[in-house]
């Protein structure tokens, strides 16, 4: 799951990503309004955070220009500013929940945990090709029935993989989505995780996780790819 | 005043939980406490300010 923060504090944002990460999302932060905008219209996220004091655009503006692109984006909402008419007003511009500051860490992603759940059905959660089966809300992993335990980036990289299976991915795009990084910072990166990914996942037959020469990987039931 | 109050207690309150996520990870620790420190500083400059307002 992918999750965008949009807030303007970069100490608040860097510890809500570094909490989130630990909870198997993989997490993008903006700190201004017009880049969130852009990144939120363009990118495939799962959840939108958003603070409401953003410079360049406010956070209302970002919400209401968002929904004519994505409306079925779940959007959580954080403000300090928390009087009713405040609240009302995001929840009619296309907000799915509000959260005021001071807000507890735990609740920020009980809450993120229920709107994601709201959001999507089964189909959509559960990602599964052959008898390898993954839990994108509660997290688990499981080949044959039996439970298999992935660190924080294996999850992400598994999991994008799987979203995509049968399709070609690159490894620059496994770098910009897992890793948010550049293709040059993180090559290398994508190669040593995909190795520790087939040793947990790919140790009985078939082998699900191919190598496509010069391209990337494919993740598919059928051979060859 | 009070909405700017808010934004230091938050980021104090989720870098202390998220810290004790991982107890073995002492960097985080650090950092958490240091953030907490100066979210402490920007509550207690508020708070002197508003005392000047109220002329208390």
């Amino acid at each position: 799951m992918r999750i965008l923060v949009a807030e303007d504090d970069e100490a608040l944002g860097g510890f809500v990503r570094r909490g989130l990460e630990a909870e198997h999302y993989t997490v993008d932060v903006s700190c201004n309004g017009e880049q969130v905008r852009s990144l939120a219209q363009d990118v495939p996220y799962d959840l939108l955070l958003l603070d409401l004091s953003l410079p360049q655009l406010d956070g209302v503006a970002v919400l209401r220009q968002v929904r004519v692109r994505k409306p079925s984006l779940p959007v959580l909402v954080l403000s300090a500013r928390s009087r009713v008419e405040e609240r009302v007003q995001c929840l009619d511009f296309g907000a799915d929940d509000f959260l005021a500051k001071p807000f507890a860490f735990a609740e920020l992603s009980a809450r993120i945990r229920a709107l994601l759940r709201r959001c999507h059905t089964t189909n959509e959660t559960v990602l599964q090709v052959g008898d390898l089966r993954l839990d994108r809300l509660g997290r688990v992993v499981e080949r044959a029935g039996q439970r298999i335990d992935l660190t924080v980036k294996e999850f992400a990289l598994l999991e994008y993989l799987m979203k995509n299976a049968g399709r070609r991915i690159t490894r620059s795009m496994i770098a910009e989505h897992v890793w948010s990084l550049s293709f040059d910072t993180a090559s290398n990166l994508v190669d040593v995780y995909i190795a520790y990914l087939r040793r947990k996942i790919d140790c009985v037959e078939p082998q699900l996780i191919h190598t496509v020469r010069g391209v990337g990987y494919m993740l598919t039931m059928g051979g060859r790819a | 005043m009070l909405h700017e109050i808010s934004q230091p207690l938050t980021t104090m309150r989720c870098s202390l939980e998220i810290s004790l996520m991982d107890p073995k990870d002492q960097r985080l620790q650090r950092q958490s406490i240091e953030q907490a420190l100066k979210d402490t500083e920007r509550v207690i400059a508020m708070l002197e300010e508003l005392r000047v307002i109220l002329g208390a």
